[in-house]
């Protein structure tokens, strides 16, 4: 194809304002005809709709008629929205050559658009600006406009202002994009250069490897090789996306599309990576591939030490469309056998349970989130990077423990600075600096242990700024802070997967609700049942579960026996969905409760 | 009648009450003045259909039990009715007893008489407590005083073999002595007493008050301690503790409520009642439309069967037979019946339980400790 016809771009918009619905009037205007209205048809998964999030990228193939009376083609890149994908976000704007900036009219620039449009720009993509919703009655264009130039420091006065709803604009809109979005360069006889920017799994055809196409051409028969990991595949198919897959002969310098392989494991691809010819190699990669970074790591285990199996075939399903869950096997005394995954933040790993549980119908404990702490031993200097409670060295041969800190970035209304400072200080955060780049926003900058981000901050913080408040952050390096290994120990034997490391100011605090929450659901046994926190050999904090004193049934005639033998069968089944530790059975909802933090903690 | 026969117990249910207690799941009607003749009528069609399977195998009838709901509503016909209906299909052993459970405000001398002409030789008497304040917010229509009258004209009328009912646990909440109601129950010298901790059942108007924080039920240590200085002073005054909620003074254990935890075979007959025989469990439909439909018919009104077999069976058997005290599992019964040493099948569980004090293991038979009775449902659980 040739590439002056050719627009590749994204959509950078916040969360609600208006990214889908915009997208949806793009593929009308392609004569693609949307079933469910008021669906959102690049949002596919349940999870995403009910969430309002987007998880994954899907690209899709506009045709529409150019000026000029010949076919142009929108490659439509779309882009995760939330703060936990932004290495995704950064390999879809690397696959595009523009990016139209959606802003609400109502809401005006908001700090993850913020982020997004200076990913953009350092990829030197075009960006066209778009004010949305500018058919409500509180819309205020000039003001968006106005925060445009000032927060972001783009021209605004050519924004392009539509109504994604009503539709009006949107023609205006696509006649900017094909006019100022360049063409995409690249030689199509040079060594074939793709980059990797997502893929998901076929049952028939493996992965299928979303690409875009930089230079030379790809078709069925070449041999491609991954430029990250060597490994080498023969393509059988090439093609790309309208609503469904379209096969085609060849990709060339300049397209967006797929192509398949017969590649069964899914790790083998990773987003970022560059696919080239293993007859005729690029001399260098696509730029900015980075290993998939974990910040969240937490143990998962099948109730059901048989269901091991099952697990990991899911978890490998999940990471073929998801570059930034990792796993390896681990086992823990009190769980089993299973697999410490690595998550880009705690929506990323409640987004992926709950997927392993609806989808894959996994039935799992997941243990206590935490980051991955840096453990110096005493003597050797010997560094420990440790992403889970059990691989820290014994108390007496720590000297210290560093922790992951991120540099974050809150842009909250005035008037809830206050509680925002507060909040901060309660997680540790080490204020930086306050702006105030326009009146009614002010942007704070913390230093933050990422262990307090990953619990329930994010939410936390809309609560208290009513929804206004934004969160961006990236790493900042290791800081030494005052922190235990905390273990429990259900009658006096230590649990493992209940392990968790915190602040030794907060031990207590935390300790004591932790076990409080664990009595709750661990039901009365026939010893009494002694729960314990413990940091190295000294208790912190302690509950009793009193012992079961009474179980039976006073009336057992003719009409309730089978009733009766029922009820202990059911029992004995639920049992069996418990954990045994020693001799207490706990049951995965005490697992489960661990992971909720009272709202006011 | 030869050594052989297999001794069969008949349950009729009747499921009319004048009122239905607040406590009660029970299958009943509230509002009822009577029962009607085409219930009892349909309660002899029913046995009609089993006489016949019946006769044909050696069986003698050794108990017949007519529970509701509340039977003396029954009029001395209609019971005399039934119990001839059974009699004239099946042999009745020679020591066959024959019960109808009562309330006392539905009794008075010349009823009891009349009853005993029909065939009753055992009365049980729904007393429940000794409390007026308990018994009426306990949903009943009678009052202490109406209860001991009641007993009194049993006696008059020539019932030799009494039983009462009580119950305790009720909530704590509400005045009156469970201990007190359980030794002014003991002076009247009844031959059995069953001594019930109350469940709170779903859907009763007391759980919904309870739920509803209007009442509030003991805890479990109280309710324990109840429990055992209860157990204890029925001993003490001569009851032998042959189930866990029932007591009898020597040869008056309950020979038709004996049967339900020594796996022998009955047949329910009526809404809702459950039978089993020959290793068939079966529970009838619950809606009166259902079950004249079927009798009309001439069908079982079954609504549920299931067919124990191996394991099952067996567990099943266990956990009935450890809700004896005394009796306990017999290891040499537990042989007769399955061909197979208890000792053997359920060895990890035996040793479990006695290892966690629940039980002791003797030379014939393994019984519950005192933990094991209060336990019961983890000893029960072990055998299934």
């Amino acid at each position: 194809m040739n590439p002056k016809s050719i627009r590749n771009f994204c959509i950078i918009a916040h969360i609600d304002h208006g990214k889908s619905t915009l997208a949806d009037r793009f593929l009308e205007r392609a004569g693609f005809i949307l079933k469910n209205k008021g669906d959102q048809v690049l949002d596919q998964m349940d999870i995403e709709k009910e969430r309002g999030i987007t998880i994954k990228a899907h690209p899709i193939r506009l045709t529409y008629t150019a000026r000029d009376g010949s076919p142009v083609v929108f490659n439509l890149i779309d882009t995760p929205g939330h703060v936990d994908f932004t290495y995704e976000v950064s390999r879809s704007i690397a696959a595009c050559e523009g990016a139209v900036l959606v802003v609400d009219a109502t809401q005006g620039v908001e700090a993850q658009t913020v982020a997004n449009t200076y990913l953009a720009l350092n990829h030197n993509l075009t960006i066209i600006t778009a004010v949305n919703k500018i058919d409500l009655p509180n819309a205020d264009v000039d003001e968006t406009k106005r925060e445009i130039e000032e927060i972001i420091g783009l021209d605004a006065s050519d924004a392009s202002l539509v109504s994604a709803k009503t539709g009006l604009g949107v023609d205006e809109l696509l006649r900017v994009i094909e006019d100022k979005v360049p063409s995409p360069s690249g030689d199509a006889d040079a060594p074939l250069k793709c980059l990797v920017f997502d893929s998901h799994f076929d049952t028939y055809k493996g992965v299928v490897v979303h690409i875009r196409v930089f230079e030379g051409t790809i078709q069925k028969g070449d041999r491609v090789r991954f430029m990250a990991t060597g490994t080498e595949f023969d393509v059988v198919e090439v093609g790309y996306f309208e609503l469904t897959p379209v096969v085609t002969d060849v990709l060339t310098a300049g397209e967006v599309g797929y192509f398949a392989a017969v590649i069964r494991v899914p790790a083998e691809v990773h987003i970022g990576d560059t696919v080239t010819s293993a007859v005729r190699p690029a001399a260098e990669p696509v730029p900015g591939y980075r290993p998939v970074l974990s910040m969240v790591f937490a143990g998962l285990y099948p109730i059901d030490a048989n269901d091991y199996e099952g697990l990991k075939s899911s978890l490998q399903r999940l990471q073929l469309n998801d570059a930034s869950l990792t796993f390896e096997p681990e086992s823990s005394g009190a769980l089993g056998f299973g697999f410490r995954c690595g998550f880009s933040g705690l929506l990323h790993l409640e987004v992926i349970t709950e997927r392993l549980r609806r989808e894959y119908n996994q039935d799992i404990i997941v243990t206590v989130p935490n980051v991955r702490y840096r453990v110096i031993k005493r003597n050797t200097g010997e560094e420990v990077l440790a992403d889970s409670p059990s691989k820290f060295p014994p108390l007496g041969e720590i000297e210290c423990i560093e922790e992951p800190f991120v540099k974050a970035e809150l842009v909250v209304p005035h008037e809830a600075i206050g509680d925002v400072m507060e909040l901060t200080n309660r997680r540790r955060g080490i204020y930086v600096n306050m702006s105030y780049p326009e009146s009614r926003r002010a942007v704070l900058e913390y230093e933050l242990p990422l262990s307090e981000i990953i619990t329930d901050f994010f939410d936390r913080l809309k609560s208290i700024t009513k929804g206004y408040g934004t969160l961006d952050y990236e790493l900042a390096g290791y800081r030494k802070e005052r922190l235990a290994k905390v273990d429990v120990l259900v009658n006096g034997t230590p649990v493992d997967a209940l392990s968790f490391i915190a602040h030794e100011d907060e031990v207590q605090h935390i300790a004591r609700s932790m076990l409080q929450r664990l009595r709750k659901h661990v039901p009365r046994q026939m010893y009494e049942v002694a729960l314990q926190a413990a940091i190295g050999g000294r208790i912190v904090a302690r509950e009793n579960i009193v012992q079961l004193r009474k179980d039976v049934l006073a009336k057992c005639y003719g009409g309730d026996v089978t009733r009766k033998r029922k009820l202990l069968e059911k029992q004995k089944e639920g049992k069996k969905k418990m954990k045994q530790i020693g001799k207490v059975s706990i049951p995965q909802e005490a697992f489960l409760s661990i992971l909720k933090r009272e709202s006011n903690d | 009648m030869s050594r052989t026969t297999r001794p069969v117990g008949v349950y009729f249910h009747i499921p009319f009450c004048r009122r239905r207690c607040n406590y009660c799941d029970f299958l009943s009607t509230g509002g009822a003045t009577g029962v009607p003749d085409e219930y009892a009528d349909a309660l002899l069609a029913e046995w009609g259909l089993w006489a016949d399977t019946l006769r044909r195998q050696d069986l003698g009838v050794r108990s017949i039990y007519v529970g509701g709901g509340t039977p003396s509503l029954l009029e001395p016909l209609q019971l005399g009715r039934l119990i001839d209906g059974v009699r004239s299909a099946v042999p009745a052993m020679p020591d066959c007893e024959i019960t109808i459970e009562s309330n006392p405000d539905s009794l008075d001398i010349s009823r009891i008489h009349a009853y005993a002409g029909a065939g009753i030789n055992r009365l049980s008497v729904g007393v429940q407590s000794f409390s007026d304040c308990s018994l009426k917010r306990l949903g009943r229509l009678h009052d202490a005083a109406g209860a001991e009258r009641a007993l009194q004209q049993a006696r008059e009328a020539g019932i030799r073999n009494l039983s009462l009912d009580l119950m305790y646990g009720l909530p704590s909440s509400w005045p009156g002595d469970e201990g007190a109601s359980l030794r002014h129950a003991i002076e009247l010298s009844p031959e059995h007493i069953s001594w019930y901790n109350l469940t709170l059942a779903a859907g009763t108007p007391l759980a919904e008050s309870i739920a509803e924080g209007r009442e509030e039920m003991p805890d479990d240590d109280t309710v324990l301690a109840t429990m055992r200085e209860g157990w204890s002073l029925l001993a003490a005054s001569g009851f032998e503790h042959y189930e866990i909620s029932n007591f009898a003074r020597p040869g008056f254990v309950s020979q038709h409520n004996l049967g339900y935890w020594l796996f022998t075979d009955y047949v329910g007959l009526g809404l809702g009642a459950s039978g089993f025989v020959s290793g068939r469990r079966w529970t009838n439909v619950n809606d009166m439309a259902g079950y004249f439909a079927a009798i009309l018919n001439r069908r079982l009104p079954v609504d549920s069967e299931e067919r124990l077999e191996g394991r099952l069976r067996e567990g099943e058997y266990a956990m009935l037979r450890m809700r004896l005290p005394g009796a306990g599992l017999d290891f040499a019964a537990f042989g007769d019946l399955f061909r197979e040493d208890a000792r053997i099948i359920f060895r990890d569980a035996l040793a479990r339980l006695m290892g966690d004090g629940l039980i002791s293991v003797l030379e014939d038979r393994a019984v519950c400790t005192q933990k094991g009775l209060e336990l019961n449902n983890l000893v029960a659980g072990a055998f299934i």
